[in-house]
């Protein structure tokens, strides 16, 4: 349950992150205006979150190496994601 | 050389990448599949069955010995734990390390009938040492692989122009150079802290082949005496003629657990068994932390009392030891064991992609006219070969565990053949075929091997999945079903490969000519 909170956070965090971008921003809203500071906000607090939910899960070595593999898979998702979307 | 810093840098990545990136594919594909190197190992010696005691199995391993080597020199007893199944021991009449004949023992205690085969073992060794002989030679040249790897992660970064505003970018749309840059970029900086982790840390694996100076300037060339102080070992005396029997194993590990806070025992080593002067090593095992530093617990055979414990030595030694872990990620839970995988697959298709990405440049390069620089055939063969036809190799290895006849006593080294001829078959094929055929018609052959294994599994042995699942079995089931979902991707991209570039049909035949 923790994990998938974990996991949750950190694709809500690499998302917020790729819309505070202008592209990407604009290939999913389209020209309405971008809150680009609240989104980036809102990524690092997402990822944030993730980091201490993992640290708390595997204690926080381990949750350290996990952190990143879980960034690097929300990332790939993300990704994915927004080509999915313009295809 | 060009002039110019990034030019330089993009020079070094472009011919680093490409004369190293067919063997790193290959190192990170079976490296990856490594993680999972028990599970395969137990998929593929279907007559264990799991649920051994760990305790009990310690008392088998006694007796079996007993019967089997009692005059041995050192006995060596791996128990079972969660992820292997198997109980493994091994006896040696050597003094000193090495010279061990290893058994495999079914989880119920017998030295039971289970099939002759490498296991996970075969990819796992594969991943460093390319299984050539001499092995020196194979893990050399993974070494200068991992080195030339290095200095692309870091002059790809310096190259990549734009690391933060393509963060995101994927356009598979645009097709051709522009799809598989965008593939190679995001696959390579979603990763990177993995990328470099586990290629230092793989370096650092082998470091003292590599830069074996100061250890050799220090102990005067005795690497065994350094190899010794660094793992900790204490070396018994010899037998003492008088013959004792050997204490019950089960207090000495619950108080090896007891002084490691609960850390699950790893490997036990008896030395001198049956004699008086009997030692019996116990190891702490990796499978519940990041580092494999070594902590062990000497006890006396004959008595059972503790003599001595050893910790973790300096920082040097406890640095390795994380560096170490941290690689072979033995300490990874499934959850965590599936992100280093997904990585590893991540890193994997980030050498595919450069290696296409060399490729497809230079083939655009021929369509505006310009001379292709030779050995775009070549690459292009031996991507095809590699890419596609070492996929098809490990599912021949698996197909070969099932089809080759349990008996058989060399069935072991028919396994090895049918990995390497499959192998060696699919280098070749690209040479017969053109380009875009013989993508399609491997990965075909993969999605197929991959697709029917789950039922080959079903009808040659207890294990199918019809049978695991319903057990809740799932490190033999994970295989199964692994391997099935890869079949559709193989699928896709047999379908993929084989049509003709979007963006430019009618030139492509040029190019194949002009190549």
């Amino acid at each position: 349950m923790t994990l998938l909170l974990a996991m949750l956070l950190s694709a809500a965090g690499m998302m917020f992150l790729a819309l505070a971008m202008r592209r990407h921003w604009a290939e999913s809203f389209g020209p309405h205006a971008r809150p680009a500071l609240r989104l980036r906000l809102a990524g690092v607090g997402s990822l944030t979150g993730s980091l201490i939910i993992s640290m708390e899960l595997w204690g926080s070595a381990i949750g350290m190496v996990a952190w990143f593999g879980l960034l690097s898979a929300a990332g790939l998702a993300v990704i994915l994601g927004l080509a999915a979307l313009r295809a | 050389m060009k002039s110019g810093f990034r030019q330089s840098m993009a020079w070094l990545h472009t011919w680093c990448g490409l004369w190293a990136g067919w063997i790193l594919f290959a190192v990170f594909l079976t490296g990856t599949a490594s993680y999972y190197r028990q599970e395969l190992s137990d998929w593929m010696r279907p007559e264990l069955h799991a649920g051994a005691q760990r305790a009990e199995a310690a008392q088998w391993a006694v007796t079996y010995l007993n019967v089997v080597a009692p005059d041995a020199r050192t006995w060596l007893i791996e128990l079972p734990e969660a992820r292997n199944r198997s109980l493994r021991v091994g006896w040696s009449d050597r003094v000193g390390p090495g010279g061990f004949t290893l058994a495999t023992l079914d989880g119920s205690g017998a030295a039971a009938a289970v099939r002759k085969t490498a296991g996970g073992d075969l990819f796992y060794y594969f991943h460093f040492d390319l299984l050539v002989i001499p092995f020196r030679l194979g893990r050399w040249l993974v070494s200068l692989c991992a080195l030339a790897m290095l200095v692309t992660i870091v002059s790809g970064v310096i190259i990549h122009r734009r690391i933060f505003a393509d963060f995101f970018t994927f356009r598979p749309g645009k097709g051709g150079r522009r799809a598989w840059l965008d593939a190679h970029n995001a696959l390579g900086v979603l990763a990177l802290p993995y990328h470099l982790m586990i290629t230092y840390t793989g370096l650092v694996t082998f470091a003292l082949m590599l830069v074996p100076y100061g250890a050799d300037l220090a102990y005067r060339g005795d690497r065994a005496a350094f190899q010794a102080e660094l793992t900790g070992q204490m070396w018994p005396g010899p037998k003492s003629g008088v013959a004792a029997p050997l204490a019950s194993l089960l207090p000495m590990l619950e108080q090896a657990g007891r002084l490691w806070g609960g850390g699950l025992p790893g490997r036990i080593t008896v030395v001198n068994p049956g004699d008086a002067q009997a030692r019996v090593l116990i190891a702490r095992g990796d499978t519940d932390r990041i580092s494999t530093t070594r902590q062990t617990v000497l006890f006396d055979g004959a008595s059972g009392r503790m003599l001595a414990a050893r910790d973790a030595g300096g920082l040097a030694e406890r640095s390795w030891g994380v560096f170490y872990g941290l690689h072979l990620a033995r300490f990874a839970s499934p959850a965590l064991r599936a992100l280093f995988f997904l990585s590893g697959l991540a890193g994997t298709a980030m050498v595919a992609s450069g290696l296409m990405l060399w490729v497809t440049k230079r083939r655009a390069m021929a369509k505006l006219g310009l001379r292709p620089p030779r050995g775009v055939r070549f690459a292009a063969v031996l991507n095809i070969g590699v890419i596609a036809g070492l996929p098809v190799a490990m599912l021949a290895l698996l197909w070969a565990n099932r089809l080759i006849p349990a008996q058989l006593a060399s069935r072991d080294r028919w396994e090895f053949y049918s990995f390497f001829g499959v192998w060696a078959v699919a280098l070749l094929y690209p040479l017969l075929r053109p380009n875009r055929a013989a993508w399609r018609e491997l990965f075909a052959v993969a999605a197929l091997l991959s697709g029917l294994l789950p039922v080959l599994n079903a009808l040659t042995t207890q294990v199918g999945l019809n049978a695991t699942l319903r057990q809740g079995d799932w490190a033999i089931a994970g295989v199964d079903l692994a391997v099935l979902t890869m079949a559709p991707v193989f699928a896709a991209l047999a379908v993929r490969t084989g049509r003709p570039p979007r963006s430019a049909k009618v030139s492509a035949r040029q190019v194949e000519v002009a190549s």
